[in-house]
C-alpha cells in the first residue's frame, strides 16, 4: 500500500524525497489500523498579510494537488475496504500572524471571523480540497490557530487523536506538539498537569481549561511578531533526503531497504536540539499508558517545522514522528528545499516525504 | 454610607448610587462574559427552500417567490406575505444576472462583514459566515454568506465558489437557500400593548 500511495498518487504531484523511514513491528500498528496521512503546519494567511512576513506557505499548487491525490487515494482504497484517514496536524491557519489584535482576546471576535474568512477566500483551491467532504480531514488545533475552536465550521477540531481503535487500545497518538513545550523539564508542575490533562485521552477539556491552556500558550510567545521566522531561522537540517526516481527498481531499492535517517535517543553524536520533544512525548505516553493500561508506542506531531523520526530503544520502544511543515526551509544531502512534507503510517511503517516541484 | 441613610434625600442618593453600581456591575459582567458565536441555522424541510442554483432560472424564481408568499412554510396553501414579489422583484432580477453574482457585489469593499449598498435595499447590514446546516454531512468547505432580510423573517444563505476567471470580483455566488429564522421576533406587539 505504501508503494501504491507513493507511485500512483504522490509521485503524480511532484518530485518526492524520502526524509525518514521506520519499519518496525514494535510500532504495533498493523495494516488493519488503516492508512494514515498527516499534513503538518501550513500557516496560511491572506495574501495581503503575506507581504509582512519573510515566510508564507510553500508550494500552494503542490498542496492542492496533494489534497486532490489524497481524495483519489481514499476513494480507491475504500473500494478495497482499506480505511484512509487524513489529518492536518494544526497551524492550518496562522491567526497570530493574520490578526495579531486577537492574540490577547480569548473569544470569538469579529476580527477572528473576518480573518478566517479572508484566509479561506484567498486560498480557496487548497481550502476547498483540504476540507472536501470526501477527504474528511481531521484537524488538530495548533498554537497559531487554537482560536478556530470558537467557529462552527471547526467544531470537530481536537487537541489530540489516539489511534487505531482496537480491543488492545491505541498504539499511537497525534497532536500538534506545542503542548510538549509545557512538559519540558523546567516547567512548573501546574502547567505540566494542565498540558497532560488537556491533550490526554481522559475527557474533552471544558471552556475554562481551554482558556487556561490558551493563556499559557499565548504567554509563551508574547512579544514575538514572527516577521523573520516562526520556528526555523535557517533551513532545518534533516541530515539526509533521498530523491525517489520514477524507475520501478529505483523505488523498490529505496523503499524496501533498511530504516532511513532515524535519529536515536542516547546517540552522543546527535545534538540535543535534534531530539527536542522526544523525551516529553515518551514521558507523556508513559503517563497515558499507566492511566489507561494502554501500550502506546509512537507519537505523530508537527509544530517544530523539523521533519524527523526519533527512536528510543534504550529501555523499551518509543518513536516520535515529526512530520515537518509547509513553511520555511529544510536541508539534507546537500539539497535545500522549501518544506513541503507529509507523514504516512501504515502496516508498522512510518515514513516522512518531502515533495518538490517536478524537475526543479 | 451610614450617614447617607439618615435622611430621605440621602436615601435617594444611596438608591441612585446603588443602582449605578449595579448597572456598572451588570454592564461590565455582560461585556466580559463570553458571547456565544453568532451563527445561522438551516431550518427543517418545511421551513426552507432547498439549494437553488444561481443565476436563477424561471423555475428557481418561482420556487423562491412561492416560498416567500407562503411566509416560509412550504406546506401552506395561504398567502402570508402577498407582496413578496413586489418586495423582492429587484433582488430576483439581480440574482438572475450572471454578471452580478460575485461576492464583491454582495458586500462592502472595505468591510467583509457588511453588505454592499445594493444589497442594503433588502437585507440588514451584518453578514454572518457561520452556518449550521444539519442537512449536510459536513460544513461547507468555504463558509457561505448569510444575510437576513430587512423584515427579519428569513435568512438568505449564499454559497460561494472559486471564480471562473481571475477578474478582481472575488468569489462567485453559486447557490441560494432561504430559510425561516430560528424564532420570530414580533416587536410590533410590544408597541401595541
Amino acid at each position: 500500500m505504501h508503494l501504491r500511495f507513493l507511485k500512483d498518487y504522490l509521485m503524480k504531484v511532484g518530485d518526492v524525497y524520502l526524509v525518514s523511514r521506520l519499519k518496525d513491528s514494535r510500532l504495533q500498528y498493523p495494516s488493519s489500523g488503516g492508512f494514515r496521512v498527516f499534513i503538518p503546519d501550513l500557516h496560511l494567511i491572506d495574501k495581503e498579510r503575506e507581504q509582512h512576513f519573510k515566510y508564507s506557505t510553500n508550494n500552494l499548487d503542490l498542496l492542492g494537488k496533494c489534497a486532490q491525490e489524497f481524495i483519489n487515494f481514499k476513494q480507491d482504497a475504500s473500494r478495497e475496504n482499506i480505511d484512509v484517514y487524513v489529518y492536518q496536524l494544526g497551524d492550518f491557519m496562522d491567526l497570530w500572524r493574520e490578526i495579531p489584535v486577537s492574540f490577547s482576546k480569548n473569544k470569538a471576535t469579529d476580527e477572528l471571523k473576518k480573518g478566517v474568512q479572508k484566509i479561506m477566500e484567498d486560498h480557496i483551491d487548497q481550502v476547498k480540497l483540504l476540507r472536501d467532504p470526501g477527504l474528511k480531514t481531521q484537524f488538530l488545533l495548533g498554537n497559531h490557530d487554537f482560536d478556530l475552536h470558537y467557529l462552527t465550521d471547526f467544531v470537530d477540531s481536537e487537541l489530540s487523536y489516539y489511534f487505531p481503535i482496537s480491543s488492545k487500545g491505541p498504539s499511537a497518538f497525534a497532536l500538534h506538539g506545542d503542548a510538549f513545550s509545557m512538559l519540558e523539564r523546567n516547567m512548573p508542575a501546574g502547567i505540566k498537569n494542565l498540558a497532560v490533562y488537556i491533550v490526554g485521552p481522559g475527557a474533552k477539556p471544558d471552556t475554562k481549561q481551554l482558556g487556561q491552556f490558551r493563556k499559557e500558550t499565548v504567554n509563551a510567545y508574547k512579544g514575538k511578531d514572527f516577521s523573520g521566522y516562526i520556528q526555523q531561522p535557517t533551513p532545518a537540517a534533516v541530515s539526509r533526503m533521498m530523491k525517489i526516481g520514477t524507475d520501478q527498481a529505483d523505488i523498490d531499492g529505496v523503499l524496501n531497504g533498511a530504516n532511513f535517517n532515524i535519529k536515536h535517543m542516547g546517540d552522543p553524536a546527535i545534538p540535543a536540539c535534534d531530539l527536542r520533544y522526544a523525551q516529553e512525548a515518551e514521558d507523556f505516553a508513559m503517563l497515558v499508558n499507566k492511566e489507561h493500561s494502554w501500550d502506546i508506542r509512537f507519537s505523530v506531531i508537527g509544530h517544530t517545522h523539523y521533519a524527523r523520526i526519533i527512536l528510543d530503544e534504550r529501555d523499551g520502544f518509543f518513536a516520535l514522528v515529526d512530520c515537518g511543515a509547509w513553511i520555511e526551509y529544510c536541508q539534507g544531502s546537500g539539497i535545500t528545499l522549501p518544506c513541503a512534507q507529509i507523514g504516512v503510517i501504515y502496516d508498522n511503517e512510518a515514513r516522512i516525504y518531502q515533495i518538490a516541484s517536478k524537475n526543479r | 454610607m451610614i450617614r447617607l441613610c439618615r435622611t430621605n434625600k440621602n436615601s435617594k442618593e444611596l438608591f441612585t448610587a446603588t443602582l449605578l453600581i449595579a448597572l456598572v456591575f451588570i454592564l461590565t459582567y455582560s461585556a466580559c462574559a463570553p458571547k456565544p458565536a453568532a451563527f445561522v441555522v438551516v431550518r427543517e424541510g418545511d421551513f426552507r427552500t432547498g439549494w437553488i442554483d444561481l443565476p436563477l432560472s424561471e423555475n428557481g424564481k418561482e420556487k423562491i417567490l412561492t416560498f416567500l408568499i407562503k411566509g416560509g412554510v412550504n406546506s401552506r396553501g395561504d398567502y402570508v406575505i402577498p407582496n413578496a414579489p413586489k418586495i423582492y422583484d429587484g433582488l430576483i432580477k439581480l440574482l438572475s444576472d450572471p454578471a452580478f453574482l460575485y461576492i464583491s457585489n454582495f458586500r462592502d469593499k472595505n468591510n467583509i462583514d457588511k453588505i454592499s449598498k445594493t444589497m442594503s435595499k433588502w437585507f440588514k447590514p451584518k453578514i454572518i459566515h457561520q452556518l449550521i446546516d444539519a442537512t449536510k454531512d459536513r460544513p461547507s468547505p468555504i463558509p457561505p454568506l448569510a444575510l437576513r432580510d430587512l423584515q427579519g423573517n428569513f435568512w438568505w444563505i449564499f454559497l460561494t465558489d472559486r471564480p471562473d476567471n481571475s477578474a478582481d470580483k472575488g468569489l462567485k455566488i453559486t447557490q441560494v437557500l432561504i430559510t425561516l429564522v430560528p424564532a420570530q421576533e414580533m416587536k410590533q406587539y410590544a408597541k401595541t400593548k
